[in-house]
């Protein structure tokens, strides 16, 4: 047991592949509800146009089956939407509290030392905008991020 | 309390007790002892992020407020919804291990007892710093 998310995650590199994989599972599995709850169909409206049963559906979405990019692509189809696939940076930011950041470990310097230094910076960490599954877009964020705590710090 | 995962758009926090039943639940988890638990994070970090789990698979509402994070081996982690230090929050009494669907009286009674108590430290600290009740 760890204090935060973050800190059982990065304990093991194994938990972070696992958790990447079921973070997928999740999020594909809330988007169908969303279409289903928007469209007013349920499990059994789904699994009839697919021609599955209704456990069928149900095992898919909480990931207990493995889902095919046929089915998933069958089930949008159900729900009259079409599947997006995209690729980011698996690398994220979480400037807050004690918690680590991944992005820290690969950062040198200035925001690695600010991330594991006392407790007072971490406090002023956590009154700043926090960015989230960065991407390298997000690098900008990072450093504003860092570049105003330092003067909350200074003027404090 | 403890701030276990802070999402885009609420902090999920642990009441006094909540880490360790769930390290006690987590013991008891059977086969491979990461993959559930990792789908027990990945779905309370999907609350923190979102807001909500849509699938009763997910989170199932157990009445008067009470609601229950789910993992497919078990893992439920009892709780509600609030608002803590200026955010919004999704507070966790305690987890369990659950063998049977069905759930048991004595977990919600739990919850419903953390929640009156988290309730009342509220209004206590509301009323020390001046703030409307």
């Amino acid at each position: 047991m760890n204090t935060t998310l973050n800190e059982w995650i990065a304990n093991d590199p194994e938990r972070e592949r696992l958790f990447a994989q079921e973070q997928l599972i999740v999020a594909v599995a809330e988007h169908i509800w969303e279409k289903m709850e928007a469209h007013d169909v349920t499990k059994a409206d789904v699994a009839a146009a697919l021609g599955k049963s209704k456990a069928f559906i149900t095992q898919v979405l909480n990931g207990t089956r493995n889902m095919t990019l046929r089915t998933l692509s069958d089930i949008a189809f159900a729900l009259d939407a079409k599947v997006n696939v995209e690729f980011t940076p698996r690398r994220q930011v979480v400037a807050y509290g004690s918690a680590l950041s991944f992005e820290a470990f690969e950062r040198p310097e200035s925001y690695q030392a600010w991330i594991s230094g006392e407790s007072k910076r971490l406090n002023v960490v956590s009154e700043l905008p926090v960015a989230h599954n960065a991407a390298d877009s997000e690098d900008a964020r990072i450093e504003e991020n860092v570049t105003l705590a330092r003067r909350y710090e200074e003027a404090a | 309390m403890q701030e276990y995962i802070r999402g885009a758009t609420l902090s999920i926090w642990l009441r006094s007790g909540a880490q360790e039943s769930w390290a006690a639940a987590e013991r008891g988890v059977p086969g491979n002892r990461s993959a559930c638990p990792a789908q027990f994070r990945a779905r309370m970090n999907q609350l923190a992020e979102t807001g909500r789990l849509r699938s009763p698979d997910h989170m199932n509402h157990e009445g008067d407020g009470i609601y229950a994070i789910k993992a497919t081996c078990g893992l439920r982690a009892y709780g509600w919804h609030s608002s803590y230090k200026g955010r919004r929050a999704f507070i966790i009494s305690h987890v369990v291990l659950k063998s049977r669907q069905r759930l048991d009286p004595a977990d919600k009674a739990r919850a419903l007892t953390a929640r009156a108590e988290f309730d009342a430290e509220s209004t206590r600290a509301r009323r020390s710093t001046g703030e409307p009740q």
